[in-house]
């Protein structure tokens, strides 16, 4: 089974009489397990694509089933629910509660699914256990290292259980080091059966995943699968 | 999101910044306030107003005759006659007739003389005034059959005459010098003066008091004029219709047309009682208008905490926090904000009353409905004027929002 079917996808950004065309005929599928990586120049659509797979942002037009649904074209709220229960978003600059505890940034997730607190505290419980952060949980924020910080948003994606984790350029702002911890977590999500895809610039980011897709101008221009033991294979 | 996380997480919010909360609750604070201290006081005077009509007797009917000196010929004078006339109503408990003069009443310094109010009285007066007799006995109605010269005094007017006010008064003579000659009455019994306290201090300006049989007084001036008779009707709710039944009927024996003007406790406190609500809602509601001005402020200041929160808001939406989540979220921050100036301002009102109150000598009352009126409009004006920034903030694109730096 798919979790993504995307068919001639466009989106174009209108600002007065100027167009741009972001995206510009995408057709994508990507089936459940995979750990895919989208590359490209920056400005190519990468994360235009992000967005609309994780129904932040509608395509203007063409088709986008995330398991078998189409959600091209719902409304707000329906996207919302879809947001929290079905995706998992990782950004590249965190995008964590400043005024929230990292327990209570991974919990706020559920509390908007309506799960009860018992549940909510231990879901969270494990999944701050799943990046290793048993021992931040009632630090904030900004006094979390930047690795940790993209750990603690990695346990918030995690814990409604989505069918999809996204992330755009996740290791982005981090040190090696950290990227590579990231890249740990993400390969042992993978393993444990989450579809994952990922924004990145690097090569040796990208030769983690499975999968590369190029993006260049708004289109795919390549898409190949990582050969296994070759690190910094791909486009 | 429950209710009570909902509430947690919002008092947190609102509070982060104490003086910024603090100042935009002062529209509310100072609303809610003087609404509540205007009102306390109105509410305040208004049962102390209503005790003292209680205490004349509610259903207390004075019947006199209308319009001024001019308007009144012989025959549309008062008398015994009326009285015996009126008392034979069913509706009514006790009946009076008053005939009152003013004359001088020699001091305990012989040579001085004081202004004093006499009132004759007929029938069921003691019972009417209930008043509390210290010494002696009140006029009987033998008094009246014999045109007795006995006089009722209260102790202020016994110790001003006499120099004390105990038993040994009784038997005594009060002296009236009169265009007759020095009158000379015998006291009978002396009363407790209800207004003590207040003639004490202004003693020049009170005259004293002297009650007397009717005949004996209306002998003195040559008169068998009544010119109040006072009545309690037995059902206090009925006093309007048996203060008709009592005018129409002296009308008809005197055949005249509404020549006689009856006076009730029960309407006049209704009437005083509506002027004092009114008086009390002007100024409540002219105090009130702040209250749309700190419900302005407050909806500033909301749209300001939207425009800083946007990413917060992108960031809650794009794990999922649907329009109504953000709506509520920011609607409850506002009725926290209004509701607690509103409690702030019911705290200030009620103090502020009591100082008032002390001050002006009025008992403040703070009834429950005033409570829950404060509350319920403090809360409202959250609502009210959060509605526009919390739906702002709702409708906020996730993708913007996350953008937004
Ligand atoms: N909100 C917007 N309004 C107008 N144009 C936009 C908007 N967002 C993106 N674009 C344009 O769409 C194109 C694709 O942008 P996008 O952000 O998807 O690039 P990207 O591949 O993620 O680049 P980078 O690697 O720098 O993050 C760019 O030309 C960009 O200017
Ligand atoms: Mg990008």
């Amino acid at each position: 089974m798919n979790v993504i079917n995307i068919t001639n996808l466009i989106k174009i950004y209108k600002q007065g009489d100027l167009e741009v065309k972001a995206l510009s005929g995408i057709n994508l599928d990507i089936a459940n397990k995979e750990f895919t990586s989208i590359m490209g120049a920056s400005g190519s659509g990468k994360s235009t694509m992000m967005n609309i797979l994780g129904c932040l942002d509608h395509p203007t037009s063409g088709s986008y089933l995330l398991e078998e649904t189409d959600v091209s074209q719902l409304r707000d709220d329906k996207l919302a629910s879809i947001r929290n229960k079905k995706i998992g978003f990782v950004f590249q600059s965190f995008n964590l509660l400043p005024k929230l505890t990292a327990f209570e940034n991974v919990e706020l997730p559920m509390i908007y699914a309506g799960v009860s607190i018992s549940a909510r505290r231990r879901k969270a419980g494990e999944a701050m256990e799943k990046v290793g952060l048993t021992d931040r949980m009632k630090h904030r924020p900004n006094e979390l290292s930047g690795g940790q910080r993209q750990r603690v948003a990695i346990a918030r994606a995690l814990v409604n259980d989505p069918s999809l984790l996204l992330a755009d350029e996740p290791t982005g702002n981090l040190d090696t080091q950290s990227g590579e911890e990231i890249m740990t977590i993400f390969k042992s999500l993978n393993e444990d059966g989450v579809t994952i895809v990922m924004v990145t610039h690097e090569q040796d980011v990208a030769a983690h995943s499975k999968r590369i897709v190029t993006f260049k101008d708004g289109v795919i221009i390549s898409d190949k699968p990582v050969a296994l033991g070759i690190g910094g294979a791909g486009a | 999101m429950n209710i009570l996380e909902n509430l947690k997480s919002s008092i947190k919010n609102v509070f982060a910044n104490k003086m910024r909360a603090l100042l935009t609750m002062l529209g509310i604070i100072i609303g809610i306030g003087s609404v509540i201290m205007i009102m306390s006081i109105g509410a305040g005077s208004q049962a102390a107003m209503n005790e003292q009509f209680e205490s004349m007797g509610m259903g207390r009917i004075n019947v006199s005759v209308a319009g001024n000196n001019r308007d009144i010929s012989q025959n549309d004078l008062m008398t015994i006659k009326d009285y015996n006339a009126l008392a034979e109503n069913e509706d009514i408990k006790y009946i009076a007739a008053t005939y009152s003069a003013s004359a001088e009443i020699k001091l305990l310094d012989k040579t001085k003389t004081k202004r004093a109010s006499l009132t004759g009285i007929y029938g069921d007066y003691q019972q009417i005034t209930s008043p509390t007799l210290l010494y002696g006995r009140y006029i009987i109605d033998n008094d009246n059959d014999l045109a007795a010269k006995v006089a009722v005094i209260n102790d202020t007017t016994a110790v001003n005459v006499f120099g004390a006010a105990d038993e040994s008064v009784i038997g005594r003579k009060i002296s009236l010098p009169t265009y007759r000659g020095v009158q000379k009455y015998t006291v009978v019994g002396v009363l407790s003066n209800a207004n003590a306290a207040i003639e004490r201090q202004y003693s020049d300006q009170f005259p004293e008091s002297v009650i007397m049989p009717i005949v004996t007084l209306q002998r003195l001036y040559g008169t068998s004029q009544v010119d109040q008779i006072t009545v309690l009707a037995n059902d206090s709710n009925n006093a309007d219709s048996v203060a008709t039944a009592l005018t129409n009927r002296l009308d008809i024996l005197h055949r005249t047309t509404e020549k006689y003007y009856a006076q009730n406790t029960m309407a006049m406190m209704e009437q005083i009682n509506s002027v004092t609500s009114m008086i009390t809602g002007f100024i409540s509601a002219v105090a009130g208008i702040s209250l749309v001005v700190g419900g302005i402020g407050v909806m500033n200041i909301m749209l300001v905490t939207v425009t800083e929160r946007t990413r917060e808001i992108g960031i809650r939406k794009s794990i999922g926090a649907r329009r109504r989540d953000i709506r509520r979220q920011f609607m409850i921050e506002a009725v926290i904000l209004t509701g607690v100036g509103g409690a702030i301002g019911l705290t200030l009102g009620w103090g502020g009353g009591n100082a008032i109150g002390n001050l002006i000598g009025v008992a403040p009352v703070v009834t429950v409905q005033s409570v829950l009126l404060a509350v319920l409009i403090s809360c409202g004006i959250g609502i009210v004027f959060g509605v526009y920034p919390a739906g702002k903030a709702a409708k906020l694109d996730p993708i913007e929002a996350l953008r937004y730096e």
